[in-house]
């Protein structure tokens, strides 16, 4: 009863104590919302200030605070856990982006970083998983690099750990998606080379050639590609076409002096007469013979090569044909008694493992 | 002037034919103790944040020794607000609404809440290790029985509204609506019944829906995901729920001691001790800065990884010495969120260390600092459901449960071995109150009309009149024999069926035994 028993006057002074009560909360809360917000900010300055400067353990502790006045602001914890990343401490970090992560799944730096961060405590598994999900996740569109610096740390950690069809994989989809910067698809046509995708790597240097035809990087990328596949006049004439427009680029200038080394000791060079053939032929054999020399154990087949060597031709392509089989036997061989030996001749080592394709 | 006049009746008169029943009216009122004390909880959250950013942050910024001796200064002047202006705010917050629901008729002075409001803000403001929860709870008790004055409340209503106002208090100050009325029901009511429970939920979630309003969505804590590891991680949560007995046992063993003590001392001590206390704080505080205030900071930055296990457990034990010396001292404010930080830093450590023995099958520390909240809040609380609740409706996460189930039960029985009085009853025998403790009520077992019938061995002919059933209380039967000498005993099953017969002798021989009982026990 007491609600309809109270007077006219109690309901209405009651009311307006809440409206009143309401009206002075709401004054208080905003003053106090725009205090913590200030108190906030000027922590959060402070902490990237002291973060530019290096001082990475100071910056995550303005962070934290900035962050207790503020725990809504997703780059004040974004800021701190970058903090903390750089600063080792790798638990907290992951902490606050898991929390960040619950929020926000679909958020790729938060997926970069605690990306980051299981590569720094070497969980390779983890770590691509969540560079996977950078990768793939939402970034926004001014941050588009991000996503490809996202993309360029997988391909490190799928080289890292030698998983070539990926990281080729990687490496064509961040072909598709750069920008015009030539340098970078350079970047990429090497690394498909290092990875075995030769045509691959043609395709992306013969379009730099044709986008950029003075552009040295592009012909000595080509020449490469044209060196891997066993192509060596073109290789010769990209490097030549290189070395023209930087005449003094040491890069390109041992590149066209082994190329031109294969190709006068190429015993199987198209064009060349069975004269040149045989005398390149024994030429090979007798660096072959002085290759293995000093490995143990091989004195009997080298003895056996130099017998074949002084052999006197009977027909001249007979003969080249043996003395290039015997030099690769005696190549394919040498692991047995030379281990793991370096390689001291370059050249030879071109020729004979591009006969033995 | 006249049309106002018409206007004011035609709404006085329509209000007085809106029918609506009594419970209806009863839950309108809860609504609006919820909006009230919700509001009053903000502007208290409020206060407390602007005096700390004042005396530990700015101050502090500028002054180095303002952090030593802020909690001090504080300490004194809320100290003062309680016995020079407010003499009614002092005690325990859950006590003092217990005094006014059992012995004043739920009512709470004014007074109280505002002398609760601005000598608490003041103490846990300025850095005293001390919680904002219990206050908020008597300001709502406080609210709700205004408001029950103000629309003059029948005597039977205001007892009732008391704890409406409580549970809409804590609820507010803790963010957890569940946890809120759960606590209120086990700790200040101990009673479920379906009118209590109804107004009690309102007002509970209206406040936490006000306080949201003002100050946002967040939760207490930000609680990152857990996980279970393995079914053996069990055992160690068990070993939390072990350490948070003994430690809830032992600082419950150390506020008697030292209650009993300074209540030796002369009446310096009302303003020296707190001083003391706040003293000793800021030293504290000058190596553990997170052990100042309720603490909730910190123990957000710890279940983020912020601490090692050792520096976890240091935590628990400062801030487990300076809540005992700051509250055994007198100074304003309440226990809740020094229990939680305790627990959580001592769950935290144990985990650690549990981790970095045996990283294969257990967490990181942090999963245990939820559980250790929730199991030292139970070994000191004796609020074993609250506990559970309260430890899920922060972490929002099912796979808690069972850990927190075990901790908080292991830690609730060895802590209620180890000190048998529970916390609050505990206060109050100290401060010379008779009050019911909710835990004895929960445990009391009434006598049953089965426990002092005589039961027939042959079948017997069922009479007409009055009859009861065996599991009915001995009570209820006591009404009826007012009536009627002798009642028989019939089967909830087969109703024919007479199991046996009660007379008023029987009731009081069943009494006699067991008041004899109680004597001997």
């Amino acid at each position: 009863m007491f609600l309809l028993q109270g007077t006219f006057r109690t309901i209405l002074v009651v009311s307006a104590v809440l409206i009143l009560a309401f009206v002075a909360t709401g004054f208080a809360s905003s003053a106090y919302h725009r205090e913590k917000q200030l108190l906030g900010e000027e922590h959060y300055k402070e902490g990237q200030q002291l973060a530019a400067r290096g001082e990475t353990e100071a910056a995550a502790e303005e962070y934290r605070k900035a962050l207790l006045f503020s725990p809504e602001e997703t780059n004040y914890r974004l800021s701190l856990a970058t903090a903390l990343i750089d600063a080792g401490r790798l638990d907290e970090a992951q902490s606050h982006l898991e929390q960040l992560l619950q929020e926000d799944p679909t958020n790729g730096l938060i997926n970069l970083l605690l990306a980051r961060v299981a590569l720094q405590r070497n969980q390779l598994k983890m770590a691509k998983d969540y560079y996977q999900r950078a990768v793939y996740e939402y970034w926004p569109a001014s941050e588009s690099t991000e996503r490809r610096k996202a993309r360029w740390e997988l391909v490190n950690l799928l080289s890292r750990t030698g998983q070539r069809n990926a990281v080729i994989a990687e490496l064509i989809q961040l072909y598709a998606n750069a920008p015009g910067d030539q340098q970078q698809k350079a970047k990429i046509g090497f690394l498909l080379l290092d990875n075995g995708a030769v045509s691959e790597a043609a395709q992306v240097f013969r379009d730099l050639v044709k986008q950029a035809p003075q552009d040295t990087m592009a012909h000595f990328g080509l020449g490469q590609v044209y060196f891997s596949s066993g192509d060596f006049v073109s290789a010769r004439h990209e490097f030549e076409r290189a070395a023209r427009l930087s005449p003094h680029d040491p890069r390109t200038e041992q590149a066209l002096a082994l190329t031109n080394d294969v190709i006068d000791l190429d015993p199987v060079l198209p064009s060349i007469t069975a004269t040149e053939q045989l005398r390149r032929s024994q030429n090979l054999l007798s660096r072959v013979i002085k290759d293995l020399q000093a490995c143990p154990g091989f004195q009997h087949r080298l003895d056996a090569a130099q017998k074949l060597l002084a052999t006197k031709p009977q027909s001249k392509e007979d003969l080249s044909l043996r003395l290039h089989q015997a030099a690769q036997s005696l190549w394919h061989d040498k692991g047995l008694f030379c281990g793991s030996k370096p390689v001291n001749d370059r050249t030879l080592d071109t020729v004979l493992s591009r006969m033995n394709q | 002037m006249s049309r106002l006049f018409y206007g004011r009746r035609m709404l006085a008169n329509s209000l007085a034919h809106v029918s609506i029943s009594e419970t209806q009216r009863f839950l309108l009122l809860a609504l609006l103790i919820g909006i009230f004390s919700g509001l009053l909880v903000v502007l208290f959250h409020i206060s407390i944040d602007v005096i700390s950013w004042t005396s530990l942050g700015a101050l502090a910024g500028r002054f180095h020794f303002a952090r030593l001796l802020s909690p001090a200064a504080g300490a004194i002047i809320a100290v003062f607000v309680v016995r020079r202006i407010f003499p009614r705010a002092k005690g325990s917050g859950v006590n003092q609404t217990k005094i006014a629901i059992y012995s004043s008729e739920g009512h709470v002075s004014s007074s109280t809440i505002a002398g609760k409001f601005l000598a608490c803000a003041i103490s846990i403001g300025s850095g005293n290790s001390l919680g904002p929860e219990d206050p908020s709870l008597q300001m709502g008790a406080g609210v709700a029985s205004l408001l029950g004055r103000v629309f003059r409340l029948p005597r039977n209503s205001m007892r009732l509204i008391a704890p409406v106002g409580a549970a809409a208090g804590i609820a507010a100050a803790f963010n957890t609506p569940i946890s809120g009325v759960l606590f209120v029901m086990e700790e200040v009511l101990a009673d479920w019944s379906a009118t209590a429970v109804g107004s009690i939920v309102l007002a509970a979630v209206s406040a936490v829906v006000t306080m949201r309003a003002f100050l946002g969505n967040e939760p207490l804590f930000q609680i990152p995901s857990f996980e279970l590891n393995h079914v053996s991680e069990l055992m160690i949560y068990a070993g939390v729920g072990i350490a948070g007995g003994v430690l809830s046992a032992l600082f419950m063993w150390l506020v008697e001691r030292l209650k009993e003590q300074i209540h030796e001392l002369p009446q310096w001590r009302h303003y020296a001790l707190p001083a003391a206390a706040g003293f000793l704080t800021g030293v504290t505080g000058l190596w553990f800065p997170e052990v100042m205030g309720a603490g909730y900071d910190a123990v957000n930055s710890a279940l983020h990884g912020e601490f090692v296990w050792q520096v976890l457990l240091y935590l628990a034990l400062a801030k487990l010495l300076v809540t005992l010396l700051s509250f055994t001292a007198g100074t304003p404010g309440g226990m809740f969120a020094p229990a939680l930080f305790v627990g959580a830093m001592l769950g935290g450590g144990l985990g650690g260390l549990a981790h970095r023995v045996w990283p294969q099958a257990s967490s990181t520390a942090e999963a245990y600092m939820l559980v250790g909240m929730g199991a030292f809040f139970a070994g000191v609380f004796r609020a074993p459901i609250t506990s559970i609740f309260m430890v899920f409706e922060l972490s929002a996460s099912y796979v808690i449960i069972l850990p927190v189930m075990i901790a908080n039960t292991t830690a609730y029985l060895l802590s209620r071995n180890l000190h048998p009085t529970p916390f609050f009853t505990m206060l109050a025998e100290l401060e010379g109150v008779n009050l019911p403790s909710a835990e004895e009520k929960r445990n009391f077992q009434p006598l049953r009309v089965e426990d002092a019938m005589h039961r027939v061995s042959a079948a017997v002919q069922k009479e007409p009149g009055l009859h009861l059933f065996p599991d009915e209380p001995l009570d209820a039967a006591l009404r009826l024999l007012a009536s009627q000498h002798r009642i028989q005993v019939i089967s909830r099953l087969e109703p024919h069926e007479v199991l046996g017969t009660l007379t008023l002798d029987d009731v009081h021989q069943a009494y006699g035994i067991a008041t004899q009982e109680v004597l001997e026990g």
